[in-house]
């Protein structure tokens, strides 16, 4: 099945559309086109078909022992992940400016079921944690939140999946989306980082990924390491 | 999100997604990594305001997939990265596949352009919008976006030249 879609006729919708309604997700409008257009009809099926046949060849059990086989935290590999978060927070301390810790530049509020306040140092989270993240600025500058797991991949929570740090003001500001811990155990390593400049997000994540001090100009880091036992 | 809901999603989303990274990946060995670190992160990061699902995962598998293929850019030597550009051409053609669609890696085409021509290139050819759509959707003008089509079709072109079908409408 060719991944460029086929040409489409005047009244028909684009792919993406008939992606969504193969997938039985509602596609607003497009029950009464499909009913009278052939073409999509046979997309549709095609779509179905492609489906079912991807599945049947990679069952979904499959795909779990994948996933967990990726998450699966070794435990030589938890030991080398405590030493490297022992010597991170030594390097993520930048010789020249102070690290202020957490209730200087950030904070985190913690959603635990239907209950919600602030995250306070030492306490251990849980699996279906939400974690909201807050800055207070010294001025309008940029920041953002990245967490790195103990495998060394770095994600970047706050705003999710951003590519830029997120223009902020003076005083607090409460950052978009929030992080749900999965059921992974380990180590939470939050790092919250402030600029009055805009800085090179991809940069900071590459030095945060390589284990080195975050380097940026004029830049606050902030550390807040958790467990999850 | 549970581990059966993440089951579910990939039984609903899987193939689909499969799909866009081994397009944008080449190879059937990146593709299943890019799809399963979409799911992780997925799972990870649900939001409980995601309208399409699909769209959302089409999302974070482009950014796992171009970030992935910017790292090997950046990384690799001269020749290594020519190597490695000959082995996505090629390699699945050794493996059996016949057609450019079977062979394409539309990532390593495109990873050289700004984040929004791939956007609208993906917007366009993968996600089948009208240039006219693609401009509401993104917010520019018609014109940027068949400008910034031509400079894609340009990059494809010079990977996979006269194989390539016919792309811009």
């Amino acid at each position: 099945m060719t991944p460029f879609p086929p040409p489409r006729g005047p009244a028909c919708p684009p792919r993406i559309v008939l992606e969504r309604a193969s997938t039985g997700d509602e596609a607003e409008g497009f029950a009464a086109h499909l009913a009278t257009c052939a073409s999509c009809q046979q997309q549709l099926t095609e779509l179905k078909t492609f489906t079912h046949e991807f599945i049947a060849a990679r069952p979904s059990e499959r795909f779990a022992k994948n996933v967990a086989r990726r998450r699966r935290p070794q435990q030589l590999a938890l030991v080398g992940a405590l030493v490297a978060v022992a010597l991170a927070v030594f390097f993520l301390v930048p010789r020249e400016q102070p690290v202020h810790f957490k209730g200087a530049l950030s904070s985190i509020t913690l959603k635990r079921g239907d209950v919600l306040g602030p995250l306070t140092e030492g306490t251990p989270l849980q699996p279906g944690d939400g974690l909201r993240f807050s800055v207070n600025a010294p001025s309008a500058g940029f920041a953002v939140v990245l967490e790195r797991d103990d495998t060394g991949r770095v994600t970047v929570v706050a705003p999710f999946d951003a590519r830029a740090p997120m223009a902020v003001g003076e005083g607090v500001t409460v950052l978009p989306d929030s992080a749900v811990l999965d059921a992974v155990k380990g180590r939470e390593r939050f790092v919250t980082i402030f600029s009055p400049h805009a800085f090179d997000l991809r940069e900071v994540s590459a030095q945060l990924e390589r284990d080195e001090a975050v380097r940026c100009d004029a830049c606050r880091v902030e550390v807040s390491t958790f467990d999850k036992p | 999100m549970s581990a059966d809901e993440l089951t579910h999603w990939y039984e609903q989303y899987g193939a689909l997604v499969h799909r866009r990274c081994r397009t944008l990946m080449g190879n059937e060995a990146d593709a299943n990594d890019a799809m399963q670190e979409t799911f992780m992160r997925a799972h990870k990061h649900r939001r409980t305001d995601v309208q399409q699902p699909l769209s959302w995962l089409y999302a974070i598998a482009t950014r796992i997939c171009f970030d992935q293929l910017e790292s090997r850019r950046r990384s690799a030597p001269m020749a290594e990265r020519f190597l490695t550009r000959l082995k996505d051409l090629w390699g699945s053609r050794e493996a059996g596949a016949s057609s450019v669609e079977d062979r394409l890696c539309m990532g390593s085409a495109l990873v050289t352009l700004d984040e929004t021509t791939r956007e609208i290139a993906l917007l366009h050819w993968l996600d089948g919008l009208t240039q006219e759509e693609v401009a509401q959707q993104t917010g520019y003008s018609r014109r940027t976006i068949g400008t910034r089509l031509r400079d894609a079709e340009v990059q494809l072109r010079a990977v996979f030249g006269a194989e390539l079908p016919e792309v811009t409408a």
